[in-house]
């Protein structure tokens, strides 16, 4: 997952930074409204957190920017400003959720959570595909009630692709979404980890979890349930 | 034009000089037709003198008898007064001696007519003349016409008026200025209020005084209450403000100072540090949220609350799960409040977000007939055990284990009464909880 971070304050932006790629996102940041604009309108992000109170271009305008220009992906407000006029002002300006300052990280990144299932069109922490279920709170993938123990980049990977359904992703896409900017990119490395994870989720070639279709991408064969 | 003094007497001025100017050439009119009227008045007395003292014979022989004229003058070369009888083919039947240079042409009029005119002769003399057709009856039934021509040098009159007109203008002109004055003396004294309510307000400014007085004349009483009722609002929304502000600086030095040791002393005291920020936090929540009263009531234009409440229910929509709450509106278009928008939807978010957080499934919100009131019914777990009357002062009285719900419940009951009104909170039958506001 590709997450975009618009904070000024330098100190809590590396916090927010640090965190989420703890938590395996490839990070955008910025620390004014026209670079965040920029990243925010050119960049393939699934995630947006935005601070209101930003030099330049402010954060409320640069959230109604991106929503004209089409980018879809859910957006968390995180701001000091907190009464509700400015939470109402905020969402209907396009943003999802709103979180003020100061705040605790597990809430955050609880919401992030919730907000990236729900563009999955997921209820629930738990994403129940047939006999695989993937916990995207505890981060725990298990196939017949069996823990399976995935390196980072191969459970990123694996929610990336059950994220987005049954849709097909192109090498590219996944790439982008997986990886920051200046990182080394060989797309032959995607192959590596598809390969792997077919290994471990489906050691005994019953399950067929992902669908590779030549030339296009590859796709989570497996039925929500 | 910026000031009513120089509007009122620049009208004023204006009017006057049309009005002087109208009320001289009226006069001077007036005097004027009046003195010609009389004058030929006199030469009809002339005409009829002369014709008294002509005489035609027999033979059609017409003779004007010189002691018999009514006026002595018109025998005489140096006179004012001529007269002249002419014949109808332009004769000249009879000259006064009088009249030593030609009159004027007289003009062909009907019988019986009678011709009052100012003319210029030839050398250019000012000349009334009156002219009078008759046809005299000779003996042998047949009639005679001639024209009786009376005519007088004016040129006195005319310069008699001309100095009446002089005077006259003079006098005007020199009587017009003074209303202007008068009016400009009046107002200076009638606005003298208004000066004095400016030098009172720099007065208050400076600290000399606290309120503007209230002996004012009755028209600016109005603008002198809303002025110090307005004053005394911001004196204590003031106060307000410096005491929260006071109390907010004075919990967070505490906190302040143990962080600051603990980044001096390079002690990696994680806990300590979390302890401290929660105080700081509370301390935030505390008073800040207090002061959050936007516009005075007075203030304040009546709104529709229905599209704010709609506001409100969709964002919460978006930030609780839409599928686990639902919200029922039953209000009015026409339901309005005296509030500021910004301290509505501080409010309701705050008493809707409560329903959120707390369990409720459905949440009605729906006004009280008969009532300026609302009243919002959530059919979550319901309000804690105890007196109800309570959780709201709980909330004030600031106590840092207070829970969320009563910061925001004390928020918005503050705010309800900074605008007059109150919140009231009541347990339905089914375990839910209500809250009515009274606006």
């Amino acid at each position: 997952m590709r997450a975009l971070v618009v904070e000024d304050e330098p100190t809590l932006r590396e916090q927010l930074v640090g965190t989420l790629r703890e938590q395996g996102f490839a990070i955008d940041q910025a620390g004014d409204g026209e670079e965040g604009l920029y990243l925010a309108q050119n960049m393939p992000l699934d995630l947006a957190i935005i601070d209101l109170g930003l030099p330049g271009k402010d954060g409320l305008s640069l959230i109604q920017n991106l929503r004209k220009k089409n980018m879809t992906y859910p957006v968390l407000i995180l701001t000091a400003r907190d009464t509700w006029q400015d939470k109402v002002d905020g969402l209907e300006a396009g943003a999802d959720d709103y979180l003020t300052k100061p705040f605790h990280m597990e809430e955050l990144l609880a919401r992030i959570r919730a907000l990236l299932r729900r563009t999955g069109g997921w209820t629930d922490s738990v994403m129940q595909f047939d006999r695989l279920s993937i916990d995207t709170r505890a981060q725990q993938v298990k196939v017949d009630d069996q823990l399976i123990e995935l390196t980072a980049y191969e459970y990123r990977v694996l929610i990336y692709l059950a994220t987005n359904g049954g849709e097909v992703i192109s090498k590219s896409t996944l790439l982008d979404h997986l990886y920051e900017e200046d990182t080394d990119r060989d797309p032959n490395i995607l192959e590596v980890f598809i390969r792997r994870l077919r290994q471990k989720l489906d050691s005994d070639k019953t399950l067929n979890p992902i669908e590779t279709l030549r030339g296009r991408g590859y796709r989570l064969a497996l039925e929500r349930t | 034009m910026r000031s009513i003094t120089s509007r009122l007497v620049i009208g004023t001025s204006v009017f006057i000089a049309v009005f002087i100017v109208l009320l001289a050439v009226s006069i001077s009119y007036s005097v004027r037709e009046r003195a010609e009227a009389a004058r030929f008045d006199a030469l009809k007395g002339v005409v009829y003198g002369i014709l008294g003292a002509t005489d035609i014979d027999g033979n059609a022989q017409l003779t004007v008898s010189r002691n018999s004229l009514p006026d002595d003058s018109l025998n005489n070369f140096n006179a004012n007064l001529y007269a002249e009888l002419i014949g109808n083919d332009r004769s000249v039947l009879w000259q006064s001696n009088s009249t030593i240079t030609p009159l004027p042409t007289t003009r062909i009029r009907p019988i019986n007519d009678w011709m009052f005119e100012k003319v210029t002769n030839d050398e250019g003399v000012d000349l009334l003349r009156v002219q009078y057709v008759i046809a005299w009856e000779l003996g042998n039934g047949e009639e005679l016409p001639f024209i009786v021509h009376v005519a007088e040098n004016v040129e006195d009159l005319s310069s008699q008026l001309k100095r009446f007109d002089r005077v006259l203008w003079l006098a005007l002109l020199a009587v017009a200025p003074i209303l202007p004055i008068v009016q400009f003396v009046m107002l200076r004294i009638s606005l003298k209020p208004l000066r004095d309510i400016g030098d009172q307000i720099d007065e208050i400014e400076q600290g000399q005084r606290d309120a503007l007085s209230d002996s004012v004349p009755i028209e600016l009483q109005p603008l002198t209450g809303s002025l110090n009722t307005l004053l005394l609002t911001e004196r204590e929304r003031h106060n307000q403000y410096k005491n929260l502000l006071g109390d907010l600086s004075h919990n967070l030095k505490t906190p302040i100072s143990v962080l600051q040791n603990i980044g001096e002393k390079n002690l990696v005291d994680g806990k300590s540090i979390l302890q401290q920020t929660q105080q700081m936090k509370s301390s935030l929540e505390r008073y800040a949220q207090r002061a959050t009263v936007k516009t005075p009531r007075y203030l304040s234009a009546p709104i529709q609350i229905l599209p704010i409440i709609s506001r409100m229910t969709q964002s919460l929509n978006k930030l609780y799960d839409s599928t686990a709450v639902n919200f029922s509106t039953k209000v009015d278009e026409q339901f309005t409040v005296r509030m500021d928008e910004a301290d509505v939807l501080e409010v309701l978010g705050n008493l809707l977000e409560n329903a959120c957080k707390y369990g409720a499934q459905l949440v009605e919100i729906s006004q009280v007939n008969g009532q300026n009131a609302l009243v919002i019914n959530d059919d979550g777990p319901g309000w804690p055990s105890g007196d109800l009357s309570q959780i709201i002062q709980r909330g004030v009285r600031a106590d840092t284990h207070t829970s969320g719900q009563g910061i925001g419940l004390a928020a918005s009951d503050q705010i309800m009464r900074s605008y007059g009104g109150r919140l009231e909170l009541l347990r339905l039958d089914d375990g839910g909880a209500q809250v009515r506001l009274h606006f």
